[in-house]
């Protein structure tokens, strides 16, 4: 790890993005260089909502709620589009939280969108210039080389030297993992969700508790009854307090209820043109990079998911926007196959997932491929382990020695466990543990040589 | 060699830079790279602290004392003058002493004083010693990267640098100023790192001299912020090229922003601002936009303060703030209320100077209808009484849906007053929103815009489910896993509790080695009661004492360790066949015919089932036993059988009342609910007083296992748990499980019940409350549950300010959204009972408001006494209000 840890990943903007006489400019950028493209050259419909959903980015992308808070700064946001939409992406600086703006056609019907993928940069000038945007200025929005940018602002190129986002990479691969198993629980009107987002975000919400649909709005609960959301850590959604009055509805998407004690939960703002997705991790000290939610499947390292994961990228270089009913008619994969090619290119960075549409897109990260396949700590712990020789197979289970203690790795339910401390602490809900990748791998090769 | 070293130390003693810079100037690189590895060794002769001599005190005349007329005399008695004098030489001699003794003080007082100076001089020298030690280093120092490398080293690479902005001038002298820029650059990318502090007075004194421009790097503009400026900041800001770089620093940056509000900084730096801002060195305008703009970004409320506060003292004009009139729109969603109260106000303000457009009002209305503060809502609603409705509709709707009623039915009010004057289509907007609203302001638009109300949204009736089963038995890998949980996490579940002890009998039965190869490395350093059961359950004996020093150990968790010791005395030599008392349900209940058949079998083979496993067996019988195993039941011979068989014919029920405890010097006075397990086992007795148990422990015991203890005996556990609720009602944390297992478990209701629910539902933990609404409505479901005993008690304590009503009031309500409305009402209902007479109380509004959502269609205000003289008085206050909207709800007497 500590080769990559080093790792600096510089990005060059043209000039800083601004925004002037209603011009806003964001400037794009690709690893080392100044990113040429124009993604999108054209008027807005809803100034004020593109403008609040940028100003909650960069708010999301500068939080760290953690009591040791890092030195590191929160990263610039990242930004797709797949010829219809533009959707800008940022994680925020503890990694507990997720937010994306997707701008949609109805949004951008001005001008044609470009494809692909790229960094914006967002400064505090900017943030300044966007709080004064009103409903009833007329906007027009650049993302990426425009004309017009350049004949207005001053010709400065920045530069921003930051040490690789391991942490954020990993981070936002794995937000496409949470989302995959989501489902709408819950669609509150704006009024009334102005009053729950008051309840769930009050300073004293610093536990996790479950929101359950209750006659025609919700109630909450302490319970991980079935149907339920949950909000830990709550008071981390006053981000999203701004944005509220704008939008026309909210929905809570959740996973299933597994009776673990706290969940991943998603917060979609429906502002008719546009849509705000927000993800809250378990609890503030958990962020989505540690979740590990894709170690058993990188750990399995199967070949057969990396070639269907190549096959899939392919596909989508084509069609940027796929829903997994739309994977099985071009491939006809089942349903477990394309999900787990899915994982595989999530856990790429190669993919994000949007809930509201239930579908995937392609968003191969601006971040040099060599160091986004950086092995996850626990992964490469794991590999040490397994090659040197501490993992004993027993009546039991596995028999894992590290260092000086050894621990057992058993089965619980479909997946393992481990008597180590990490798994009592999380009990699975952060993914395995070390000593279960490295059972993992060695039950495999052991299989695979016998 | 040797000389220079010599004149090296020597100067460095003298602690002169020059003459130091001097010597250095005159070598090479080489010579001086020579010199750096005895430098680094090197430590500078200490100074101690000049001696003080002063010359003994001498002795003075004595007094001349006048010999006639009269004069008077004031004695200072001390210990060591004896009796008082008794004549003038007696007096003389007295006066002598006294004086002596204040000539000494005096000479002792100067020669500390002396001392003190000589000691600081020391140190100074000492100080500046090492300065020009740590000059010498970095002067010899071969690169400026090895420089900062040193002058941030750890304390365990050796004592730290104390370079000082004195050695600057000489530093540059011997490396020139190139070498210099090359440092302070160095230093100044180091300069915020958290880990270490670094010498920043240094590396400020080395930017300047060498010209380098201010600081880029937030940390170190953090530390700039963060160093004392002397007597006035203010003048000096004012003289600093670097100021206006850093000014904007202050605004946008976490860190730096962080830096200039706390500490000494906090003090200085927004007094100073405000200082410079008043004689024209800072732009007003961007001090202005920059606070607004730190208001916007968010941070503490310590922090957020001080901005606010120079805002505020800034009193920006309406032309100042026109430009940022959408910025003040946004801050009203801010989560501190004053900062939403300035935007407000200043918004107030630039609408009367000329009127706001549309957008932004409709804008307002729906961030300051949206905010949780009654008063902005009320403010807010006021001035929309003055403005056109029209074009703010869109924000009004969101007032409609305001989660308080009083201010919901107050925007209410302000549509049906100006309906009026709406357009058709300001009335399809309305008529729009009308489904979506809650019931009684719904009902109420509804006719008035020609709308359908919405039917109230069904709610399921409530079911309750029978309990689960138990998890299967665990086989050695998972009973590794779970006991791992248990031992690290502590024993908190009582179904991994019951688990873990039967899976260690299993693996005692089963292979006894096996079992030891995978417990054994589990077995913590510890001693304790689990770690002997685990050694035991391997075939070691490791014998446990419970602690001697713990005085007060509860009835339950005696019971609870007694069952455990019991099964790691027996797992050693003598394990039993089966643990009797396994639950069959997560609730605790045990299946009787198991219980029989185990019984059954050790008659038939001789064994005997231990005497806590059985008890709790017995305990754990459900309520309702088939027949068929009380018959069976009575031809069991054993003593074992036949207690169980005597259990099954005979049954009891524990008696429960509650006491007062009055006022005592460690807790204020409670009430304090009592038990006596009549036919029960004695084991659930707990023979102490009242004021005994309600005594606050030191530790809250591990409640959630307790209601397993005893699941069809309700009562008696409640009653266990009150005493612990009591004490943990302003304070501390009983965790919330144990409500889930108590709502669960079966038997009659009681005083204990009722009065702990009531604490439950006033504690000050929200999880806590939220667990006792749950509680509420799992209890809510049972044909059996009666909620007015409750009611009645939270109505008893809060009268008597022994609880905070108004914390009672969110889990009733979300009991009522759950469809537990019998039982909120019962609760409500009984409580208003007791409090309505009683007048107006913190919290008694919000009550109110929930029992008129909860009244049935039956009830009538009878029922409630005061109620209707409430409801008469004239005025518009909120518990007026809330008292009206409950007559409405609970027909009045005279309109029945």
């Amino acid at each position: 790890m500590s080769a990559t840890a080093q790792a600096v990943d510089t990005r060059i903007y043209r000039h800083a993005s601004g925004l002037f006489d209603g011009n806003l400019t964001l400037a794009a950028s690709a690893p080392d260089q100044v990113d040429e493209r124009t993604f999108y050259a054209g008027f807005v419909r809803t100034p004020r909502v593109v403008a609040g959903g940028l100003l909650a980015l960069a708010d999301i992308a500068g939080a760290d709620f953690r009591q040791n808070r890092s030195t590191t700064r929160g990263r610039d946001p990242v930004v797709t589009g797949d010829g219809e939409r533009l959707r800008f992406e940022a994680l925020s600086t503890c990694g507990g939280l997720y937010g994306r703006l997707d701008l949609t056609a109805a949004e951008l019907s001005d001008a044609a969108v470009g494809r692909g993928t790229t960094n914006v940069d967002i400064n505090p000038p900017l943030y300044e210039s966007l709080t004064r945007v009103g409903g009833a200025d007329p906007l027009r929005m650049s993302v990426g080389e425009d004309e017009l940018a350049v004949s207005t602002l001053d010709g400065k190129v920045v530069e921003k030297r930051v040490p690789l986002p391991a942490r954020w990479l990993r981070g936002l691969a794995e937000v496409a993992v949470h989302t995959l198993p989501m489902d709408p629980r819950l669609e509150i009107p704006a009024g009334p969700a102005v009053a729950l987002l008051a309840e769930v975000s009050a300073r004293s919400g610093r536990q996790a508790r479950w929101v359950v649909p209750a006659g025609s709005g919700w109630r909450s609960t302490t319970r991980p009854v079935s149907g339920a959301v949950c909000v830990a850590d709550g008071f981390r959604l006053a981000v999203l307090r701004p944005l509220l009055p704008l939008a026309q509805a909210v929905t809570l998407y959740a996973p299933p209820v597994s009776g673990a004690p706290a969940q991943v939960s998603g917060w979609v703002l429906d502002f008719g043109t546009a849509r705000f997705t927000l993800l809250l991790s378990t609890a503030v000290t958990h962020g989505f990079a540690g979740d590990g939610q894709l170690l058993a499947d990188l750990g399995s390292g199967s070949a057969d998911a990396d070639a269907d994961a190549d096959a899939l990228n392919a596909l989508l270089t084509i069609d940027p926007v796929i829903d997994r009913a739309s994977v099985a008619a071009h491939t006809g994969w089942d349903a477990a196959r394309a999900a787990s090619a899915l994982a595989a290119l999530a856990t790429a960075g190669q993919v994000g997932y949007d809930v509201a549409e239930a579908s995937s897109f392609h968003r191969p990260l601006p971040y040099r491929a060599d160091l986004v396949a950086a092995l996850h700590p626990r992964l490469a712990a794991a590999r040490l382990l397994s090659t040197a020789g501490g993992v004993v197979p027993t009546a039991a289970g596995f028999a894992v020695t590290s260092g000086e203690s050894t621990y057992l790795v058993h089965r619980r339910g479909d997946g393992y466990a481990c008597t180590c401390a990490w798994w009592a602490e999380h009990q699975g809900r952060r993914g395995p543990c070390k000593h279960v990748v490295a059972a993992i791998i060695i039950g495999q090769t052991g299989q695979r040589g016998g | 060699m040797d000389d220079l070293w010599r004149d090296v130390c020597a100067r460095i003693d003298d602690a002169d830079f020059d003459a130091l810079a001097e010597v250095l100037v005159g070598l090479d690189a080489k010579e001086r790279a020579a010199l750096l590895p005895a430098l680094d060794g090197h430590t500078p002769t200490h100074a101690l602290p000049e001696p003080v001599v002063l010359p003994p005190p001498e002795p003075e005349p004595d007094p001349e004392l006048p010999t006639t007329g009269n004069f008077a005399y004031a004695f200072f008695a001390s210990a060591d003058d004896g009796p008082p004098p008794r004549d003038l030489e007696g007096i003389r001699a007295h006066l002598g002493r006294q004086r002596l003794r204040e000539r000494e003080r005096r000479w002792s007082r100067d020669k500390w004083h002396l001392e003190r100076e000589a000691a600081h001089a020391a140190r100074s020298l000492n100080e500046l010693r090492q300065a020009a030690l740590a000059m010498a280093v970095v002067a010899c120092s071969p690169t400026t990267a090895d420089v900062v490398k040193r002058l941030h080293r750890p304390w365990s690479a050796g004592p730290s640098l104390r370079v000082t902005p004195e050695v600057v001038p000489g530093l540059l002298r011997v490396r020139g100023v190139e070498w210099g820029a090359a440092l302070a650059r160095g230093m100044a990318r180091r300069a915020g790192s958290r880990s270490r502090t670094t010498p920043w007075q240094f590396t400020e004194a080395l930017m300047r001299a060498v010209g380098a421009g201010p600081p880029e790097a937030p940390g170190a503009v953090a530390r700039y912020v963060a160093t004392g400026r002397g007597h006035s900041l203010a003048s000096f800001l004012a003289a600093d090229p670097w100021f206006d770089h850093v000014l904007p620093y202050l605004f946008d940056d976490d860190r730096v922003a962080a830096a200039s509000v706390t500490g000494v900084a906090g003090r200085v730096w927004p007094p100073a601002l405000i200082e410079l801002t008043t004689s024209g060195r800072v732009d007003r305008e961007v001090v202005i936009a920059g606070c607004l703009r730190r208001l916007r970004i968010g941070g503490r409320k310590g922090l957020l303060q001080p901005y606010l506060g120079m805002l505020k003292q800034l009193a920006p004009g309406t032309d100042e703030l026109t430009g940022h009139r959408q910025e003040l729109a946004g801050l009203l969603t801010a989560p501190m209320s004053t900062v939403a109260d300035f935007a407000y106000t200043s918004l107030r303000a630039l609408h009367r100077a000329s009127a706001l457009d549309p957008a932004t009002l409709v804008e307002i209305t729906q961030n300051m209808l949206s905010r949780q503060e009654k008063k902005l809502v009320r403010a807010h609603l006021a001035w929309l009484g003055a403005l056109p409705l029209e074009h703010v509709l869109d924000g009004l709707v969101v007032g409609l849906h305001h989660p308080v009623p009083e201010l919901a039915e107050r925007t209410a009010d302000l549509v049906e007053a100006r309906l009026p004057t709406l357009s058709e289509a300001s009335r399809e907007r309305l008529r729009a929103a009308v489904p979506s609203l809650d019931g009684a302001i719904a009902q109420r638009l509804a006719p008035l815009l020609g709308a359908v109300a919405p039917a109230p949204a069904p709610i399921r009736p409530l079911v309750a489910e029978p309990p689960a089963e138990m998890p299967p038995p665990l086989d050695l890998g998972a009973l590794a896993g779970e006991l791992s949980i248990l031992l690290r996490k502590g024993n908190d579940d009582p179904i991994r509790h019951e688990l873990v002890l039967d899976g260690l009998l299993r693996a005692t039965r089963s292979d006894r080695s096996a079992a030891a190869q995978v417990l054994e490395p589990l077995i913590p350093q510890w001693p304790g009661l689990w770690p002997t059961v685990v050694a035991a359950a391997i075939g070691r004996h490791q014998p446990y004492q419970a602690p001697h020093r713990r005085p007060e150990r509860h009835p339950m968790t005696l019971f609870v360790e007694g069952r455990v010791a019991e099964l790691a005395a027996r797992l050693v030599s003598d394990p039993p066949v089966a643990l009797l008392a396994t639950p069959a349900t997560v609730t605790g209940h045990v299946d009787p015919a198991r219980v029989l058949g185990l019984l059954q079998e050790a008659e038939r083979d001789g064994w005997q089932p231990g005497r806590a496993d059985l008890t709790q067996a017995i305990l754990r019988l459900p309520r309702e036993v088939d027949a068929a195993v009380r018959t069976a039941a009575t031809h069991l011979a054993s003593p074992a059988g036949r207690r169980f068989a005597g259990w099954l014919a005979a049954g009891a029920e524990p008696r429960t009342w509650v006491e007062e405890v009055a006022y005592q010097p460690h807790f204020s006075s409670r009430r304090i609910a009592m038990l006596d397990p009549a036919g029960l086992p004695a084991e659930l007795a707990d023979p102490r007083s009242a004021p005994d148990r309600a005594r606050p422990t030191w530790q809250v015991p591990a409640l959630a296992l307790w209601p397993t203890i005893a699941p069809s005996h309700r009562e008696a556990i409640a009653a266990h748990i009150q005493p612990f609720l009591v004490s943990t009602v302003d304070r501390g944390n009983p965790g919330s499980s144990f409500l889930t297992g108590l709502a669960a478990a079966d038997g009659p209701t009681g005083p204990a019940m009722s009065l702990t629910i009531a604490y439950a539902l006033a504690n000050h933990r929200q999880p806590v409350r939220l667990a006792a609404g749950d509680a509420l409505i799992a209890l809510a479901a049972r044909p059996d549950w009666d909620s007015t005993g409750v009611g009645a008690e939270v109505g008893g304590l809060a009268a008597r300010d022994r609880i905070v009503l108004q914390r009672t009031v969110q889990p009733l309500a979300e009991a009522l959204k759950a469809g537990a409305r019998h039982a909120v009402w019962q609760v409500a209902s009984a409580a208003l009972r007791v409090l309505l007479p009683a007048g107006p109380h913190p919290g008694l509004a919000d009550l109110v408001d929930l029992a008129a959502g909860a009244a049935p269609g039956g009830a009538r205000s009878a029922d409630l006494p005061g109620l209707a003289a409430l409801a008469a008085k004239p005025g518009r206050g909120r518990l007026t209000e809330a008292a009206r909207r409950l007559a409405r709800a609970v027909p009045l007497p005279s309109m029945s």
